[in-house]
């Protein structure tokens, strides 16, 4: 009777060992996926926000003429010249249809695309979001159906950035992802341009800190 | 069972059980790391739109429209902050202005964003060292805290007249 007790026994604590095992390799595969999707997405941010960044900065860099030609909530084309050489150029970007990325388990990502004048639209990255906010002196934001008169879009001081990245797989029903924001005071600003006194000049002392106690 | 057999038994919960405790604690602190780094991404746009902002703005309220020579013309340390008039951000017009200015910006993802910013003056031959009387540099600190980031996110830019 005893030995059968054992046996028993023994069944059962082997069982909840088992299924302990199970669960933590289960843990480990699940959080293994979490931070790796989260670092692709935080990788593709950094790596699409700088190019956005540095081009949307300089808009309307030495341009003649209209410097905003399109001011949308996911679109935006205008003027700089991006190689110093006296030209104008135009970099348009926009976003992509969902239904190009149905293959994904995200519902809502999509390709955001780069098109240089008129050359072939090149990916930039793979978003969730992209939405841009428009403001003037005031620092009010502009409406999008007021932006699609040319003196509106002349009244553009800054742009606010809005880019969100989410892994195209799914784990634990969450999107792993990441999201940056930024607001940038564009060269198609006539008020940048101030007279020579007034602005300050950078010193190459900059930097930046996170320290951990 | 004999008492050699319920020592090991006993044993082996205990190594489980520490097996069980290193992996949580393992992929716990991995996750921490990845919401910190997106949590720095996030915080870094913040603090650079906001150092963007000011760093366009005139050195000082006394060279907004005219040209300024000599150090004591410019603003005393005690007067940084808005001036008369420049009850909203969008009125201020020189980087001191933005001194003790505090903002809370809310991203989706990483929650709520505080942002403080610091100017002071700084001596010309040694940038570093923050000086107690009028000089023709600046430094501009802006400093972001989210409950994500371990400590504040500090971006420093000295900008010259």
């Amino acid at each position: 009777m005893s030995s059968w007790l054992d046996i028993v026994g023994s069944f059962i604590v082997g069982t909840f060992i088992v299924l302990i095992v199970a669960n933590i390799n289960m843990i480990i595969a699940s959080s293994s996926s979490e931070i790796l999707f989260s670092n692709i997405a935080q990788a593709n941010i950094s790596s699409s926000l700088d190019i956005v960044e540095q081009d949307i900065y300089k808009a309307g860099y030495r341009a003649t003429g209209e410097k905003i030609s399109l001011a949308k909530k996911t679109e935006i084309k205008f003027a700089l010249d991006i190689d110093d050489n006296g030209t104008n150029e135009s970099l348009y970007y926009y976003l992509g249809d969902k239904s190009e990325l149905e293959a994904t388990d995200n519902p809502n990502d999509r390709f955001l695309y780069r098109v240089v004048n008129s050359e072939t639209p090149k990916i930039m990255s793979t978003v969730t979001d992209f939405e841009l906010t428009y403001y003037d002196s005031t620092g009010s934001s502009l409406s999008y159906s007021s932006l699609e008169s040319s003196s509106v879009r002349k009244r553009v001081r800054s742009i606010e950035i809005y880019l969100k990245v989410e892994s195209a797989e799914v784990v634990d029903s969450v999107y792993q992802g990441a999201e940056w924001q930024r607001t940038i005071l564009t060269r198609s600003s006539s008020e940048i341009e101030t007279a020579f006194f007034t602005r300050p000049v950078f010193i190459n002392d900059s930097k930046m800190v996170l320290s951990f106690l | 069972m004999s008492g050699a057999q319920q020592i090991l038994a006993i044993a082996s919960i205990f190594l489980l059980t520490t097996l069980i405790l290193n992996v949580h604690r393992s992929t716990g602190e991995k996750i921490l790391t990845t919401y910190t780094n997106e949590s720095f991404i996030s915080g870094t746009g913040v603090a650079q739109s906001m150092m963007d902002e000011i760093t366009v703005k005139s050195f000082d309220e006394k060279t907004v429209h005219n040209p300024v020579f000599d150090t004591e013309s410019l603003t005393s340390k005690n007067s940084f902050g808005p001036d008369n008039g420049e009850e909203s951000i969008y009125k201020y017009d020189d980087i001191d202005d933005y001194h003790n200015y505090t903002n809370t910006k809310t991203t989706d993802r990483m929650g709520e964003f505080y942002i403080k910013v610091l100017v002071s003056y700084v001596e010309r031959d040694n940038l570093e060292k923050e000086s107690s009387v009028r000089t023709f540099t600046k430094r501009i600190k802006v400093m972001v805290t989210n409950f994500n980031l371990p400590d504040t996110i500090r971006l420093s830019q000295i900008v010259g007249y």
